[in-house]
């Protein structure tokens, strides 16, 4: 037990007072000349023995009052923990958890607001001559007030001007940069780290290693966890939205993928889904029937852009205690039509013989009439021809069963898929595998490389054959044949092909420059090889797919199966895509996106979600890497961002940002995680009902005592008044 | 002139003027040696016609009733009813005891006052008054006197007397039965405070000679009450007896112990055939006086 105001008990000589006054009071006698002394003398002899009891009682009982007065203004504590700073100052950092779970809502509170509160009652426990940092803390680290400062009115404001973001958690960076700051602080107080949390599970991903690190600096800091997390019996999240189109043409139905997760332990149905495309009213809506615990359902809805340049679209279902991730929205740019070259080997008598013949008709799968109207225009021209042709004017360029070309227009190639171009590779029976592999491949501008082909295509040998995977499609261009309904790629049959080899690709190390290509993925393979059927990398803007086998029916009947069609349509949205996957960013990205050399200098100004207010300037137009770009950093918030160009008109963009859909996963921190927490920190659950100030006081200094004296001292002056009442009473 | 004032509050002009209107009364016929207002138990000869009873050998023939026997050839004796006046001592308690007072008066001082007036209006229907003082034994006397101009004479032989010494009432009570030779009223004014078996033997006697007792219990109101407060030291008026106490603490126990006395002194008296007054002294004497003057005059007219 310590003393927080040890000078108080040298008042514990008050405890003489009473004594004192029990002796005056014998020596304050009144006399009184009396006559009926022998019945004074029987009471007197008969009451003797009580009445010196009683005094001896009520003396005890001031004398106990007297006591207590004193040790309740001594402030004792009683010390539980192994906290030892006592009323010393404290240096501390605050940490506030302010990713999108923290959003979570009783229909009151939020966790947020119950986090600032609560940071409000850490600030209250601390010692006059504290001083405190204050960081906010998602997947990133905020240091609102990076070093401990005495300044708690500045700390006060800025705890509660916080805004929520819509970020995920992992808290690890914060502690780390708070146990440097504290580290580096140099001054004798007391260190501690106040964590405010929801304890939500996901907001720990390397528990085990920052356990390691709390308790190697345990000796010389403190951390306190506040949990403030409430607990949410469900869920709904919409995990995904995605464009299954690839293409995103004016006025054609654009087929939408929602992904809807039941994050809770029951079944949840009829959940209503619905589509809207800027700030207009739904434009599709679906119930999907039921969802089972813990799982993910996902329905198809489909919109319409009207106009020509950038749209939105969101994905919504009905609020729940958690509103951030009930909605997620895309950032599209519409287009009214779609340049494709087509780069044929040879030309050939027929045009059914030629080697753009399938992909030109999967392209353009309208009858002649319509092919004007309709938004993709191809032009094929043979690889011979290819001098002078400026790829910039095309969206995209299919190689088709070229054998090599000029080397000198490799660097051309290379430079228009860098900048946004996206080329495809058919390589056909007759192919230059060695030009392919060291010329074109030269600087890694190819996903992989081609080996031997495999198989015989003669007419003979046509009862041997490869198929496609039947299953398991993971790559964004073939996910869509994960649905039985939509037909299959397994059906085709594949006499020859290359095998592939994708380019040893390493991610590069923090600080290096990125490479120019990224890293290979397999759009398809082989179900008996597993050799990769097609496979693709980003390179510089743009986007490169390698297939394994012709465009033709030369090596496989692909092309003249239904699947070809939305093959190529998905492969072409693929490298459009590429070109507008700057407007889509997750939250906490930095957005880049490439614009019109006309628009270089331009002040640029952004609105973000939820906002009211004129957009402000963020900055103007500027040459990144030789491109003009609009850049901007601050997107916290999930949805829709306004960028307005300060051109004449202004000219209007819109990106999106969008949250990990991991945060929506409210589970909190096991049991077994939170005692094994307990062992290197002080975990505290808090809720808004209770004062956390004193309970923190309790951890740093024990517990204070004084209530308890000051209700014992009541007590037993009330005992006394009763007990001085009763024996003063004749007896 | 000094010595009138020294003795005139003994009169108390209310006490006066309430028994001038009641008179004493004997309660008991008692044997007078001078026609007054008190029937003598000596009926027959003399002065009012009482009744007739029949003759029988021995009676004296002078009270024969000859119209009667004129008449009725009957022998008949006329009865007389005779007024007596009585003589009554006035036993007053002179002890230390006496001399607590809470408010302005002692008992001793309202003892003599008592005293006084009943001395007043015995003179004044010329009755005789003795008065006798006591402590541990008869301290003052002064023989019976039927004389009106005496009560200056009691008054200043009363405010003369200090109270210096215990108690001791047996005694004085014996002394008195021995003086009284003709039945009369003894009067004793006395907080009674000493033994209880004495009193009781002492009021015998003297009712065993005829005499009517009264008994006024002369107490202070704070020894009824005991109303006192914080730690008070009672000094024993009689000896040198302290003692140290919270009265608050052990007032139920001492009214207890006060009561217990009076009842048994009331039960004393009620058991020998006399009056038993409380004479407060907190309340008016008149008011005591005249209540009980009251009394007697109810109990004479039966």
């Amino acid at each position: 037990m310590t003393f927080l105001n040890l000078g108080a008990l040298f008042g514990l000589a008050a405890v003489g007072i009473p004594i004192l006054i029990h002796l005056l009071n014998r020596f304050k006698v009144r006399e009184v000349s009396w006559a009926a002394m022998r019945f004074l003398q029987e009471s007197i002899e008969k009451n003797q023995r009580r009445l010196q009891l009683e005094d001896i009682l009520l003396l005890l009982l001031r004398c106990l009052l007297v006591v207590l007065l004193i040790l309740a203004l001594s402030r004792p504590t009683w010390q539980t923990g192994t906290k030892t700073s006592g009323s010393h100052q404290v240096a501390a950092v605050i940490i506030i958890d302010d990713s999108y779970s923290m959003g979570l809502t009783n229909g009151i509170q939020t966790s947020f607001q119950r986090a600032q509160a609560a940071a409000e009652q850490v600030l209250a426990a601390f010692p006059t001559g504290s001083s405190s940092a204050l960081f906010f803390a998602a997947d990133n680290v905020q240091p609102a007030i990076a070093l401990p400062t005495l300044d708690f009115n500045l700390l006060r404001q800025t705890i509660r001007q916080a805004k929520l973001t819509d970020r995920s958690t992992d808290l690890s960076n914060a502690l780390q940069l708070a146990v440097t700051t504290l580290q580096k602080h140099e001054g004798g107080e007391s260190k501690e780290i106040y964590l405010i949390t929801d304890g939500q599970a996901n907001g720990w991903p390397s528990l085990d290693q920052l356990e390691k690190q709390l308790a190697e600096i345990q000796k010389q800091i403190t951390v306190h966890v506040v949990l403030v997390g409430d607990t949410a019996e469900s869920n709904l999240a919409v995990t995904e939205l995605r464009l299954e189109s690839g293409l995103t043409p004016v006025d054609q139905p654009l087929r939408c993928n929602v992904t809807v997760l039941n994050g809770s332990e029951t079944e949840v149905r009829d959940v209503r889904v619905n589509l809207q495309v800027d700030d207009q009213p739904a434009v599709d809506e679906t119930i999907i029937d039921s969802i089972p615990p813990s799982m993910s359902r996902s329905v198809a809805l489909f919109a319409k852009l009207r106009t020509e340049g950038y749209h939105t679209i969101t994905a919504q279902i009905p609020h729940d205690r958690l509103p951030a991730d009930d909605q997620r929205t895309l950032a599209v740019r519409a287009i009214r039509e779609v340049k494709v070259l087509l780069v044929q080997g040879t030309a050939a008598a027929r045009p059914s013989q030629a080697d753009d013949f399938f992909v030109r008709n999967a392209l353009v799968p309208v009858s002649p009439e319509e092919v004007g109207q309709y938004y993709i225009k191809t032009t094929t021209v043979c690889a011979s021809q290819l001098g002078g042709t400026s790829f910039d004017d095309y969206d995209a360029v299919f190689f088709l069963g070229v054998d090599q070309i000029d080397p000198s227009e490799i660097p051309t190639l290379s430079n228009y898929v860098r900048q946004g171009g996206g080329l495809v590779l058919f390589p056909g029976p007759s192919c230059n595998v060695d030009f392919y592999n060291q010329e074109l491949d030269r600087d890694g501008f190819l996903p992989a490389q081609l080996g031997p082909y495999k198989g015989d295509a003669a007419a003979n040998q046509q009862d041997k054959f490869f198929t496609l995977q039947s299953k398991d499609y993971d790559h964004p261009i073939t996910t869509l044949w994960n649905d039985p309904t939509v037909g299959t790629l397994a059906t085709a049959h594949f006499y020859a092909y290359y095998p592939l080899t994708p380019v040893p690709w390493k991610e590069p190390a923090p600080g290096e420059p990125n490479s120019a290509g990224g890293q290979p993925r397999v759009v398809l393979h082989f179900a008996q090889s597993d050799d990769p059927a097609a496979v693709e990398h980003t390179w510089g803007s743009g986007r490169v797919i390698l297939f394994a086998s012709t465009a033709t029916t030369a090596w496989n009947d692909l092309p003249v199966h239904q699947a070809f069609v939305p093959l190529i349509q998905r492969v072409l949205g693929s490298l459009v895509e590429r070109q507008e996957e700057g407007l889509n960013v997750r939250v906490g990205q930095k957005f880049s996106y490439v614009v019109s050399n006309d628009w270089l200098n331009k002040d640029v100004s952004v609105s973000v979600p939820g906002q009211t207010d004129p957009a402000r300037v963020v900055g103007q137009v500027t040459l990144a890497n030789a491109l003009p770009m609009v850049q901007f950093t601050d997107t916290d918030l999930a949805g829709a961002y306004r960028v307005s160009i300060a051109t004449d008109p202004p000219s209007i963009l819109y990106f999106a940002a969008q949250s990990d859909p991991n945060e929506s996963n409210l589970t909190p921190l096991s049991a077994e995680q939170l005692k094994s927490l307990g062992e290197v920190a002080d975990v505290i659950k808090w809720n808004a009902n209770s004062r956390l100030t004193p309970t923190l006081i309790a951890a740093r200094v024990g517990w204070e005592l004084w209530l308890p004296l000051l209700i014992a001292a009541l007590v037993v002056a009330t005992l006394e008044t009763f007990v001085a009442q009763f024996f003063s009473q004749s007896k | 002139m000094e010595q009138t004032s020294s003795h005139r509050d003994l009169l108390d002009a209310d006490a006066i003027a309430r028994g001038e209107t009641l008179g004493i009364l004997a309660r008991t016929v008692v044997e007078g040696y001078r026609v007054g207002e008190h029937r003598s138990p000596f009926r027959g000869f003399a002065i009012e016609f009482s009744q007739h009873r029949e003759y029988t050998p021995g009676d004296d023939i002078r009270h024969l009733d000859w119209k009667v026997l004129g008449r009725t050839d009957r022998y008949y004796i006329k009865q007389y009813e005779q007024d007596t006046n009585f003589v009554a001592h006035l036993l007053i308690d002179g002890s230390s005891s006496m001399n607590y007072g809470s408010g302005k008066i002692t008992k001793l001082h309202y003892a003599k006052a008592l005293g006084a007036c009943l001395a007043y209006l015995i003179l004044l229907q010329r009755d005789a008054v003795a008065l006798h003082v006591f402590d541990t034994e008869l301290r003052e006397t002064m023989t019976r006197t039927d004389n009106l101009e005496k009560i200056h004479s009691i008054m200043d032989r009363l405010a003369a007397f200090k109270a210096t010494e215990q108690t001791r009432i047996g005694a004085a009570l014996n002394d008195i039965a021995r003086m009284t030779k003709a039945r009369g009223i003894v009067m004793v004014i006395s907080d009674l405070f000493d033994d209880e078996e004495a009193l009781e033997k002492g009021i015998r006697q003297i009712r065993f000679g005829g005499s009517e007792v009264v008994v006024f219990h002369v107490m202070d109101p704070y020894e009824l009450e005991f109303p006192f407060h914080g730690t008070v030291e009672f000094i024993g008026l009689e000896g040198t007896l302290r003692m140290k106490t919270t009265p608050a603490a052990i007032r139920k126990s001492y009214l207890k112990s006060m009561n217990d006395f009076r009842r048994r002194v009331h039960e004393i008296c009620d058991r020998s055939g006399c009056h038993y007054i409380l004479a407060n002294t907190g309340l008016s004497l008149g008011e005591m006086l005249s209540g009980y003057l009251a009394f007697r005059h109810k109990v004479a007219a039966r």
